[in-house]
């Protein structure tokens, strides 16, 4: 015990020294250290340092799939790895975990989307994406067309490029210089994206980058429509659209990929996190049919774009082996059946907690926006805190004015973990409401 | 049921589907003195047996019991509403009190004091009571008869009995058998009919020495002071409020599994049934997730249909109030998890019922609900958890889910109730003296503290 306490502060002090953490208060943590330190994680658990057992109610960083601790995933790489860790993709040399994911991958992405580009994560995907969007223009001789535009509170990473075209202000004012020549059309309307293609001039447009439902910026579900109309001014004005599902992929919103409630395909479309549910670094691009057989024919040296790991040999036989178990165990269809499960939860606790506004979700991707009350900070950040220490880690989300809490867990979770999750975020929110209550006499 | 058309008939309704199940001549306060004035008269005779002999006859309808157990379990449910193999088990937990009660009435021994002259001597004996009224409840027909009966008749008294109007058909079966076992008919004699006339005419009779009830903590008053002009001897098992408190360090499946066995139990209509639970806040959320799951699979319908976990509760008036209890807990802010409204039918059913968020000023969290309704609060540390279980007049049963042996024994120490159950949902059985502690009653039921409710105790000095 004495050990373990001696452990937990020698781990603390290190944190606070040595380790400059990722998306983080820097100063808090800088002063007070990590908020947990995890050890270990089983189905929608995780366990920490100090003893504590908590839901994961975002699947960490959307990703976790399949859930914590699945000792087949670890099999799999160790098998890759011990007989080939890593080999080059670059000069076209190739590996079979990489051809055999690419082919799976083109066999489930819709449509004609058939050739895949691969990268470590979900911000190169979308810098791939772009590069290659613009690449595609050079080729075909339109090299005025060199704008992307995205949408209000998206967001599609932190590369320079993936930060330029993230439609949450924050984000690009982080930094003082970003990529040139992105453009933001409000993430509710085609009108506005016609408005915005217009006053840009259709012949200077790249590209259109879209995340099926929005994920870090709120979980915002598109109207009805949306989608196939954005396909439509796309094809009007010869503009190529992207889809980004980082997060929506892999079986998120209860259908393979997002983008498949709309029914419509894109012409390039990012992916990453669920592909190996964060076992192993992973992202990449697939192209559409015709769009990869172009740039084959029109290209005429080396395509100057590659990163290192693109291709990982060891990455990809876990994304294979990760995929057989989304497929195996039916986590699509659960996916939908537990959101709907979820949804259920939330209009519970709006009906009784005064301070939730509305509730969303589009299968295990959820949003429960709350009541800020006038003149006050957002709720979001102290219900989180409150939810962590009744056994929940959920995220907020307060940008442009957001008062929102998001949620994300494990495509594997069952009723009784939903009811868990919802017992409580009601417990949280109940918590916060009291001591609202108890400011207020 | 009564039917106000014919006075003189009570109609026993089956609560699962409103159809009558029995007719029985109502009677009242002649029949009540009838068998009172027989009781007191075969007192001397019955009285006067050996325990040895008391103990075969008792012996003898343990045993027709136990060969009629099916027979009786489907007239319970008929007229109860409980699943058939809780009738089942009901009658054979109704029947453990016979045969403990059988040996036990062999040891009501005495005792021999040292005096303070070297010429006297000291003896103090037990000898039975005189003739004893029970009084019972229609949740458990034949159980709360037995425990009261047995110890009764094996200590020396005779007895009458009043079983509930709703539920008559077992406890008259019930007679028939100990008939056929040998017991005399003055010696135990059941009255069913009008509730306020018999119970009168028995609380004004001197020669009844004794009342025996169970029931409400409203009508154990109203009896309290009604026994009051003639002394008798009380013992009463009143209402409840149950807590049942989930420590951060217990098994949440043994504590849901507990949990549904002590609350959903009978449609959660036993005084010892769980009416308030208390999780650790840290652990709320996966308790009350396993339990709102494992209850919304539990099977709602007729007890003689087989699978049936959860009967209906017993009229109209009890569904009401399951139904305003969590109708106010949501008003009130409980987010409702499982269950919440009537199952529909012909019957009084109700969906058993789980919500989280409860708060101490919610009804449910204030009063007995006698329904198929869990509420669930959080508590941060032990004596807050104490000091809120104890919050109430009750002092029936608690339970209280561990693995720490020093909490164990602090909470339930600290417990102001008379049965505790630690990691155990369902702790009644015929060798324990079950009872309340503050307005849940007086006295014990069971064990060897049973038999003395029905002795009083002589001492004999005797100079030499």
């Amino acid at each position: 015990m004495i050990q373990e306490k001696a452990k937990l502060q020698e781990l603390l002090e290190l944190d606070k020294k040595h380790f400059f953490h990722p998306t983080s208060a820097v100063k808090s943590q800088q002063e007070s250290g990590p908020a947990f330190i995890f050890t270990e994680g089983k189905g929608v658990y995780l366990h920490d340092e100090s003893g504590r057992k908590v839901i994961d109610g975002m699947s960490s960083l959307w990703n976790v799939n399949v859930g914590h601790g699945r000792r087949e995933l670890g099999e799999a790489a160790l098998e890759q790895m011990s007989k080939l860790a890593f080999s080059s993709s670059f000069a076209s040399f190739s590996n079979e975990p990489a051809i055999r994911l690419a082919a799976k991958i083109a066999e489930l992405a819709p449509g004609d989307l058939n050739a895949v580009f691969f990268t470590s994560g979900g911000s190169e995907a979308n810098d791939t994406a772009y590069k290659l969007a613009r690449h595609y223009w050079l080729l075909k001789g339109q090299p005025d067309r060199q704008k992307i535009i995205s949408r209000t509170k998206a967001y599609h990473g932190v590369n320079i490029g993936a930060t330029s075209a993230t439609g949450l202000k924050p984000f690009r004012d982080f930094t003082n210089s970003l990529a040139p020549d992105f453009h933001y059309a409000d993430h509710m309307s085609t009108e506005e994206l016609r408005r915005v293609i217009e006053e840009e001039g259709p012949e200077t447009v790249a590209a259109f980058v879209a995340e099926p439902v929005q994920g870090a910026g709120g979980v915002h579900i598109a109207p009805d429509g949306y989608f196939k109309e954005v396909r439509r001014i796309c094809d009007e004005y010869g503009i190529l659209f992207i889809t980004d599902e980082v997060i929506t992929g892999f079986g998120r919103t209860g259908t393979f990929f997002g983008i498949e409630h709309d029914e419509v395909v894109p012409d390039m479309m990012c992916f990453a996190k669920g592909v190996t549910s964060g076992y192993a670094p992973l992202g990449g691009v697939v192209f559409s049919e015709s769009l990869y057989k172009e740039l084959g024919d029109l290209s005429t040296g080396t395509l100057l774009h590659g990163y290192t790991y693109s291709g990982h040999p060891m990455a990809c036989a876990v994304a294979l082996k990760n995929i057989e178990i989304i497929e195996q165990e039916g986590l699509v269809a659960n996916a939908e059946r537990m959101g709907a499960e979820l949804l259920k939860g939330f209009e519970a606790i709006k009906a009784e907690r005064s301070i939730v506004r509305s509730v969303r979700a589009r299968g295990l991707m959820g949003a429960v926006e709350l009541a800020t009350p006038a003149g006050s900070e957002p709720l979001a950040p102290t219900v989180v805190a409150e939810a962590a220490k009744h056994g929940l880690i959920c995220r907020s989300v307060t940008f442009d004015g957001q008062d929102t809490l998001v949620f994300a867990p494990p495509l594997i979770i069952n009723e009784t973990e939903i009811k868990e999750l919802i017992v409580s975020l009601n417990t949280a929110l109940q918590e916060v409401e009291k001591a609202m209550g108890s400011e207020g006499e | 049921m009564m039917n106000a058309a014919a006075v003189d008939i009570i109609e026993v309704i089956n609560p699962a589907t409103g159809q009558i199940v029995g007719r029985l001549p109502k009677q009242g306060q002649k029949e009540a003195k009838q068998a009172a004035d027989a009781a007191h008269n075969a007192f001397s005779e019955w009285s006067g047996r050996t325990a040895e002999e008391r103990s075969v006859l008792l012996m003898n309808w343990h045993r027709l019991i136990s060969q009629s157990e099916k027979e009786l379990a489907k007239l319970m449910t008929k007229e109860q509403g409980k699943p058939l193999k809780e009738a089942l088990g009901e009658i054979r937990y109704a029947n453990s009190y016979i045969s403990w009660y059988a040996e036990e009435g062999k040891r009501l021994y005495g005792q021999t004091i040292p005096a303070s002259d070297r010429n006297k001597r000291i003896i103090v004996q037990k000898q039975p009571v005189g003739v004893v009224a029970a009084i019972t409840p229609w949740n458990f027909p034949a159980a709360m008869i037995t425990r009261k009966v047995a110890p009764a008749l094996a200590a020396g008294c005779t007895v009458v009995v009043k079983p509930s109007e709703f539920t008559p058909l077992t406890a008259f079966k019930l007679a028939e058998l100990a008939y056929e076992a040998g017991i005399p008919r003055d010696v135990l004699a059941v009255v069913a009919g009008d509730p306020a006339e018999i119970g009168d005419t028995w609380m004004k009779d001197g020669r009844i020495r004794k009342l025996s009830f169970t029931g409400s903590t409203g009508i154990g008053k109203l009896l309290m002071k009604k026994a009051a002009d003639t002394m008798k001897k009380l013992s009463l098992e009143l209402g409840g409020h149950a807590p049942f408190i989930v420590m951060p360090d217990a098994d949440l499946d043994q504590a849901v599994e507990g949990l549904i066995a002590s609350k959903y139990r009978n449609a959660g209509q036993t005084c010892i049934c769980t009416n308030r639970v208390f999780v650790h806040e840290s652990c709320a959320g996966a308790f009350t997730g396993k339990l709102a799951e494992a209850v919304s699979k539990l099977k709602v319908g007729n007890g003689l249909d087989a699978g049936t976990d959860i009967g209906p509760v017993i009229n109209q008036a009890a569904l009401e109030k399951v139904k305003a209890h969590v109708e106010d807990a949501v008003l009130k802010g409980a987010l409702l998890l499982s269950g919440g409204r009537e199952h529909g039918g012909q019957g009084t059913f109700f969906e058993p019922t789980v919500i989280a968020g409860a708060t101490d000023d919610m009804l449910c969290m204030k009063e007995e609900t006698f329904g198929p309704l869990a509420p669930v609060a959080t508590f941060q540390t032990m004596d807050e958890v104490i000091r809120r279980a104890n919050n109430t007049p009750y002092g029936l049963a608690a339970y209280l889910y561990t693995k720490n042996l020093s909490d164990a024994i602090r909470i339930s120490e600290g417990l102001e109730y008379g049965i505790v159950g630690i990691n155990d949902g369902l702790p009644s059985v015929s060798q324990a003296p079950f009872g309340g502690w503050k307005q849940s009653g007086l006295g014990r039921e069971g064990g060897h503290y049973g038999l003395d409710e029905y002795v009083e105790v002589k001492y004999i000095s005797m100079h030499l």
